[in-house]
């Protein structure tokens, strides 16, 4: 009995050690078997991370703040229920927690080789960040930012503060990319050029000066970058996107229209303004739009009910301001089917009618007349191989009229003006190279000649503020696909005045900046909502309600 | 009770002393003439007794001068017999409703009696699960135990079942509890392959592998002090199954054979009444709209309609005038077509169970078990079928070794329609019913084609074709799920003295779950199609060591408990292969897809636990108990790892100890019982260290060249972090009065959870995304009440009525620093739950009107309601209290049973309800449409609003599709849950035939309810969680509908 039941204590023993083995392990478990640890980042593999989050961040930045600019159609109706506080959570995690990070660890492992084409260049686009956010959001976290759960509650800094650190940064880069060293595997910008990426960093801290000059009319500032900056297309600064539509999706995010319709809603005003408002038809017009339906009339009332309803009374009659559509009643248009500013209906069946984004910068289809629905699960136009225009040569030429203009800077403003528009018309019509363009609608040198004749023709003829108008008015048609160049254009200098108002009769005060995010405000204990949209940006000295 | 019972009476008895006298035997047998094994004789006024054996006899030497045997058996009346001059006494026991000296499974499945516990443990037998119409032991169980909130998440055959015990004690951690099956935890996830708003909100529970006509016995653990010995994943309560082959060892039959055959009906609960006044379009023109907001259909002529009420037909486009040439210019009949009555079929469910018991003379036990389901939808895409083998054994060696053990095989096929989220339009990802209930009146879901003939494309009504046809759904989609699983024990029991035994016990339970998910090219919202595989391989391993003791100190004083030592490891195989780009129409290949992408993850988790316990008992009347357990995991780093967490509990039985209490009729039995139990709470694994993310493939360039990508990880592994503590205090009471006619048992908890572990979002200007972090606090306060009142019982007809009543209040004690809110659940961005301190758990938050100062609307100037710039509060998805009666009548063999469930409050966003009024859908909306409507409020500058509107753009933009505070309703709710009436058929009929028993029953579920918050058109069963199985609550977003049941079951034993 007694060895039975020794026996018996054995086998159970036994058992139980020989099934514990793997089951007592305790250290061993906490890796992740299904990732790698944080040391194991290689450098440019973490630098591609940046070039692709840097992307998401121009892009997203610009395309929040076209519909105030009417770049794109705002549902609104007011200017403060048009974005949420939720609508901001996406920029600024791309910011913060995508962006920084990866870039302080390209800064890292790239200070300890001395390869100052990696930090030069990831310094440049933390610079235009830390710009951004700014005009944005005005204060900021950036002092305590990045220190995880140490500090979870980061206080913001003074906006100022912020944009100046951003050009110290600029400083910083320029003298690395002065001594390039190393060349990026992947970089889509500029190719690993540091003497591109130096001219952009030039042209950020001139865009620096002509945005603070309200505060701080540094006149000399901007006369010494006058000649180091962005000068041609081929300093462009713009993300190029590829074609390929699955694995992975890397097309222009505005090609997604493309699939199966739809889209966003193309502005009335813009449009209307590129065949209506001057004389001469704007040689880009079917490059920035395509017409999926040529014909707005004879609707079923569902699709477009408004072509019988009665004009508001404060949008103009005289044909200074579409209502409906941009080319309802406008001789020798049709088609151009968008929404007027602040038009909040819910969307009916008209994905494969309305007006959508064209060849330039979506990588969509030109315009031939042909007049087909886009729903065709992404095989028309350009693939959208399109662009992320960020910094072009176009832009710069603007800003350096517009701080000849005001700012007293040396230079000819109307020679810069002219040159910003054959840029952009040039930059724009390059792209029939990513698409078949039908050659009888390619605008000729004539037609460019007339557009930017009677361009320069009224700006010749006008006073100082009538000068500003123009430019920061062409500016903004340049501009297309980038919101946030004319978003700050206009709370700065007030231009291009006179654009269509809203729907609604009283929507609010125009955002002087955004809502702070709802992650900020409700994660951050010293964080908290602004009351309104009104508080200004530090270089904002303009009157409140001066723009609507 | 009957098999419950042997055991502990032979504890009880195995020191008896005999003064040998006299000796009368006899047979025990209960009231249908079955023997009663186990049963108690004892001869009054001494301490002589014995037990009844296997057969149910008894041979007892009764000293001089005794006169009375008292005969006892758990669960029944005891019976006085005056000893005669007969040596043979055999004795009648007839059941009682009285239950004191019920005997209840506890932790490890030790069992005692219940009096001697000091928390609430809620038991229910076989009557109460089997021969139901769920497949699903957990909603089985809804209503009928008090403190556990049990929800559908749709009435798709095999969707998963939430099921909270005590509140909800994480903010953002699971809550469900732990299952343990003979012993033996049993994983019961809902595996979900997409997210709730996609589709996986209706997953199955992998409870749904047991077989409840299987289930022996359930007992719901419901407070800390009662879970204790489970650790960690016990602190959510624990469901305790033992499976008829789990009490095998018990079997008090010889052999017996059990065949179960049940039908039932299978139906959507109910349709939504529409209007049969208007028609497809909008502003009352016939257009080829969403809505319902067209013309009425008796006014042909006008409002777009032809002069014979027709329409253009709306497949007469250009995109389709070669495909169907026949409709170049055909016209339509503009009428109110019957679409959901002929899309909703009524399914056939049907269940077969076989059980075979058998005990040998040698003293070993067989049991086995087969069951059988095959269940069909309410829609041909949702069916079940399943099947589970089960074998027990239990036997004994020479050499005095016990070994228990239990094999069990479960083989499933699940297919689900697809049930993306809709909040008012097309779907999320897929869903089969959003499309189909909101269909205009006047579009004939059969009258037109679902696909092109050309390329099977989904074709429908509108122009742009943006609506995949729900005929086209229901013919090119289908997600899949097989399911094989074992899962069974080996105990071994050896007893080392009379008063101390060892046992070990290895549990297994494995499971591989492959689901498919598939659409075909040619939809809506995946026109190219795509094919998704996913397969899992979980497995759980539990070896347990017990030393159980259980030694008398004196005459008064007895002690009791355990010593013990447990290792789980948990392992997680997960693989998932998605393709897009279907090639060839129809074809369900990965091979047949273009683009592919893969994933796959492993996870494993070992911990390691030691407990003791010690039940000291005072006479009967007095117990205290003590219980601890130390943890060790693999999740948290060694600093942090282990664990230790106490309690204790006792229980005083007044009419016991008081002598002056006994001879009461009023009141027959009370206890008062106050426990305090404490438990751990640890985070999943690999929580606690950053990791480095990578993405290969993130980006193709114009030119070819391919990005992959290295960054750092949004989120912050945080080395710091540690168990999570619950503590909760429980106070009790149950008592028995008036003859044991009325029953009452209270229980109020107070339950605080601190250092809980959250998944909190940083604000990203900390450079990370979000972190686990120790620092939340939550607590839940409760009442549970369980009544029975037997106000009729006579010969043969009684009438037992029994209630239970749930309270939970919680609150958000904290959450983080400068956090005052955080977002658990999202049904569309920020709309959903929420955790804010210093409110109760679960807080619906979404956009909201503007409003002024007064709370009056302000008015924008076209007519409508302004959004205010950011979300605010909608409703406490929470219900104040819950109630449930029941009804229990028999009349010889006829017993009818009824459960009634009334939820009072709690908020829910419903999507179904308001989007079928926003669309004009509802009978609600047959009013004269052509009045224009001012809505109340205030325009900007202050004065009363004066703007006309349409109806169309009132029902439209202000109430059902774009105001998530119009959307939000209250939950209030009655319901017919649970009805049948069985009839035994009497033992003169069956007795000249083979079999032992046959009974009849006819049962529903879920007949009837009425949710008074909803218009009533909507017929709107709130009791779905569209958010699926979770934490997230209140919201219903047209992923599938409840069913109900209606059918009958045959058993016949022999």
């Amino acid at each position: 009995m007694k060895n039975i039941f020794k026996l018996s204590v054995c086998t159970l023993l036994v058992i139980f050690m020989s099934a514990c083995e793997n089951v007592t392990e305790l250290e061993g478990l906490l890796n992740n078997p299904n990732s790698v640890t944080a040391d194991k980042a290689e450098l440019d593999l973490v630098y591609n991370q940046v070039v692709l989050d840097f992307r998401d961040f121009s892009y997203t930045a610009s395309d929040l703040v076209m519909p105030f600019v009417r770049m794109r159609h705002m549902f609104g109706p007011l200017y403060d229920n048009a974005t949420s506080p939720a609508t901001f959570n996406g920029i600024w995690a791309e910011a913060y927690s995508n962006l920084f990070p990866d870039m302080d660890l390209v800064i890292e492992i790239a200070s300890a080789d001395g390869l100052n084409t990696f930090t030069g260049s990831v310094k440049v686009m933390k610079a235009y960040v830390m710009f951004t956010l700014v005009d944005l959001f005005g204060n900021v976290p950036f002092t305590e930012a990045g220190q995880g759960v140490e500090n979870p509650s980061p206080a913001a800094d003074d906006d100022e503060a912020v944009y100046n650190a951003a050009l110290a940064l600029l400083d910083a880069a320029i003298g690395e990319l002065s001594s390039p060293k190393g060349k990026p595997a992947n970089d889509l910008y500029y190719d690993g050029d540091a003497s591109k990426w130096l001219k952009l960093a030039n042209t950020l801290k001139l865009r620096y000066y002509v945005q603070t000059r309200l505060v701080n009319n540094n006149t000399s500032a901007v006369n010494a970058l006058m000649d180091q900056v962005i000068s041609s297309a081929s300093g462009d600064f713009a993300f190029p996107y590829g074609n390929e539509r699955n694995n992975p999706f890397s097309r222009h995010p505005k090609y997604g229209a493309y699939e199966t319709g739809g889209g966003n809603y193309m502005s009335n005003y813009m449009m209307w303004q590129m065949f209506a408002e001057k004389e001469t038809e704007d040689p880009r017009l079917r490059y920035y739009f395509y017409r999926q339906d040529c014909d707005e009339t004879g609707e079923d009332l569902f699709t477009l009910d408004c072509p019988d309803v009665p004009r508001p009374t404060h949008y103009p009659f005289e044909n200074k301001s579409p209502w409906c559509t941009a080319s309802l009643g406008v001789e020798g248009y049709s088609g151009y089917w968008g929404r007027s500013h602040g038009n909040e209906d819910g969307i009916p069946p008209d994905g494969l009618k309305r007006s959508t984004w064209g060849l330039y910068p979506a990588g969509g289809k030109f315009d031939a007349d042909d007049c087909t629905d886009i729903g065709n699960a992404g095989v028309d136009g350009g693939l959208g191989a399109g662009i992320q225009p960020i910094m072009l040569s176009s832009f710069v030429d603007f800003l350096k009229a517009e701080a000849v203009l005001t700012m007293g800077a040396t230079g000819d403003d109307a020679a810069l003006l002219e040159s910003a528009i054959r840029a952009s018309i040039a930059k724009t019509m390059s792209f029939s190279s990513v698409s078949t363009v039908d050659p009888a609608f390619v605008p000729s040198d004539m037609q460019i000649d007339a557009y930017v004749t009677e361009v320069m023709d009224a700006y010749n003829a006008a006073d100082a503020d009538g000068k500003l108008q123009i430019i920061v008015a062409e500016y903004r048609l340049a501009a297309h696909g980038n919101g946030l160049e004319i978003f700050n254009a206009y709370r700065r200098t007030g231009k291009p005045a006179g654009m269509q108002p809203t729907r609604t009769l009283d929507p609010g005060a125009f955002p002087r900046t955004l809502w702070y995010p709802s992650s900020y405000v409700d994660r951050n204990a010293k964080a908290s909502q602004r009351p309104n949209l009104e508080e200004q940006v530090f270089w904002d000295t303009n009157p409140p309600k001066f723009i609507n | 009770m009957k098999k419950l019972s042997l055991v502990f009476t032979l504890v009880l008895f195995c020191v008896g002393v005999t003064m040998a006298q006299r000796t009368i035997s006899g047979t025990v047998t209960d009231d249908s003439g079955e023997t009663l094994i186990g049963a108690t004789v004892l001869a009054q006024g001494t301490t002589t007794g014995t037990v009844t054996d296997f057969d149910g006899k008894y041979a007892l030497t009764v000293p001089e001068g005794a006169t009375t045997l008292v005969i006892s058996y758990t669960g029944f009346a005891t019976e006085e017999v005056a000893i005669g001059v007969s040596d043979v006494i055999d004795v009648t026991l007839t059941e009682s409703a009285e239950q004191l000296t019920e005997v209840v499974v506890t932790g490890l499945g030790i069992k005692r009696e219940k009096k001697a516990l000091g928390y609430a443990v809620t038991t229910l037998g076989t009557k109460d699960i089997e021969l139901r119409p769920e497949a699903d032991v957990a909603r089985v169980l809804r209503g009928k135990v008090a403190g556990v909130d049990i929800s559908q998440t749709s009435g798709l055959a095999g969707s998963g079942t939430n099921v909270i015990i005590r509140g909800y004690s994480s903010i953002t951690g699971t809550n469900q509890p732990l299952f343990v099956v003979d012993g033996v935890p049993f994983n019961s996830d809902t595996n979900t392959d997409r997210g709730a708003i996609s589709g996986g909100a209706t997953a199955s529970s992998r409870f749904l592998d047991l077989d409840p006509n299987n289930i022996a016995e359930v007992s719901v653990l419901k407070g800390l002090s009662a879970t204790v010995l489970y650790g960690e994943a016990g602190r959510n309560g624990v469901v305790l199954i033992t499976t008829k082959n789990g009490a095998v060892s018990e079997l008090d039959k010889k052999f017996e054979v059990t065949i179960d055959q049940s039908f039932f009906a299978n139906d959507i609960a109910s349709l939504p009444e529409d209007q049969d006044l208007y028609g497809n379009g909008w502003q009352n023109r016939a257009a080829a709209a969403f809505s319902n907001w067209g013309a009425p259909f008796d006014q042909p002529g006008r409002n777009s309609l032809g002069a014979d009420g027709t329409i253009r037909h709306p497949y007469d486009r250009a995109a389709l005038n070669d495909v169907f040439p026949e409709y170049v210019g055909a016209r339509y009949n503009y009428q109110a077509y019957d679409n959901l009555d002929n899309f909703f079929q009524t399914g056939l469910i049907a269940n077969t169970s076989v059980n075979i018991a058998n005990r040998l003379s040698d003293g070993t036990s067989l049991n086995f078990s087969y069951g059988y389901r095959s269940e069909e939808g309410f829609v041909p895409l949702s069916t079940y079928d399943k099947h589970n083998f089960g074998l027990g054994i239990s036997t004994k060696l020479a050499n005095g070794l016990k070994i228990n053990s239990t094999f069990n095989y479960v083989n499933s096929d699940r297919v689900a329609p697809p049930a993306g989220r809709s909040t008012s339009s097309n779907p999320t990802f897929a869903s089969l019913f959003s499309n189909v209930f909101y269909t205009p009146r006047s579009v004939g879901l059969y009258e037109l084609e679902y696909e092109n003939p050309q390329d099977k494309s989904s074709i429908y009504y509108r122009g742009g074709n943006d609506i995949q046809h729900p005929l086209w759904t229901l013919n090119n989609t289908g997600d899949k799920e097989l399911v094989s699983r074992f899962f069974g024990t080996v105990n071994l029991s050896y007893d080392l003295t009379d008063w101390l035994t060892a046992t070990y016990r290895i549990g297994l339970d494995g499971y591989n779950t492959r689901s498919r998910f598939h659409i075909n090219k040619g939809g809506r919202q995946q026109p190219d199609g795509l094919l998704q595989t996913n397969e899992r391989i979980n497995l759980i391993q539990d070896h347990t060591v017990n030393l159980l003791y259980n030694k008398p100190l004196n005459e008064n004083l007895s002690l009791d408990g355990v010593l013990g030592f447990n290792l789980r490891r948990d392992t997680r195989n997960y693989t998932f292969t998605g393709s897009t780009q279907q090639f060839v129409y129809g074809l369900l290949t990965h091979n047949n897809f273009i683009t592919h992408n893969n994933f796959s993850s492993f996870r494993e988790e070992n911990l390691m636990g030691a407990y003791a316990t010690a039940s000291l008992g005072y006479k009967s009347y007095l117990y205290f108990n003590v219980q601890a357990r130390n943890d060790w995991t693999s999740t948290l780093e060694s600093a942090n790892r282990s664990v230790f967490y106490p309690s204790a509990s006792v229980s005083f039985i007044p009419t016991e100890a008081f002598p002056g209490l006994q001879q009461s009729t009023f009141l027959n039995y009370l206890k008062v019982r106050l426990g305090y139990g404490t438990s751990a709470g640890y985070p999943s694994p690999y929580a606690t260290r950053n990791v480095l993310g990578t993405t290969p493939n993130a980006f193709k360039a114009a030119g070819g060249a391919v990005l992959n990508t290295n960054s750092v990880s949004n989120v912050f592994g945080n080395p710091n972090l540690k168990p999570e503590l619950h503590t909760e205090i429980e106070f009790g009471l149950e008592g028995r009065f008036i003859n044991n006619r009325v029953g009452v048992d209270l229980s109020l908890f107070d339950k605080q959870s601190t250092d809980l572990i959250i998944n909190l979002n940083l604000d990203p200007s900390t450079g990370f995304s979000n972190t686990t972090i120790n620092s939340a606090a939550l607590s839940n306060q409760g009442i549970e009440l369980g009544i029975d009142i037997t106000p009729i019982q006579t010969g043969d007809f009684s009438l037992t009525l029994n209630g239970n009543f749930t309270k939970i209040v919680s609150e958000v004690k904290a959450l983080s620093d400068g956090v005052d809110q955080i977002q658990f659940a999202s049904a569309r961005g920020s709309l959903g739950n929420y955790a804010i301190v210093g409110r109760p758990y679960g807080i619906i938050l979404g956009d909201r009107i503007r409003r002024d100062d007064a709370g009056n609307p302000i008015i924008s100037s076209t007519g409508v309601y302004q959004d205010a710039p950011d979300i605010g509060e909608l409703g406490d998805p929470n219900p104040n209290f819950t109630a449930n009666g029941g009804l229990t009548l028999s009349y010889k063999g006829l017993s009818v049973n009824a459960l009634i469930t009334y939820v009072d409050g709690g908020s829910i966003w419903a999507s179904l309800p308001s989007t079928l009024m926003g669309r004009g859908i509802l009978q609600e909306t047959d009013f004269d449409r052509f009045v224009p409507v001012i809505v109340p409020g205030v325009l900007a500058d202050g004065t009363p609003n004066d703007i006309q509107i349409t109806a169309n753009n009132h029902y439209w933009t202000n109430g059902g599709v774009f105001r998530d505070e119009m959307r939000t309703y209250d939950g209030t709710y009655i319901k017919l849950r649970e009805v049948s009436v069985s009839y035994a058929l009497p033992k003169s009929i069956i007795d000249n035939t083979p079999f032992g028993s046959v009974s009849f029953t006819l049962s529903g579920q879920n007949l009837w309810y009425n949710a008074f918050g909803f218009p009533p058109g909507a017929n709107f069963d709130p009791e779905v969680l569209s958010l699926g199985v979770g934490n997230g609550r209140g919201f219903e977003l047209m992923n599938a509908p409840t069913s109900k049941q209606i059918g009958g079951s045959l058993r016949i034993t022999f």
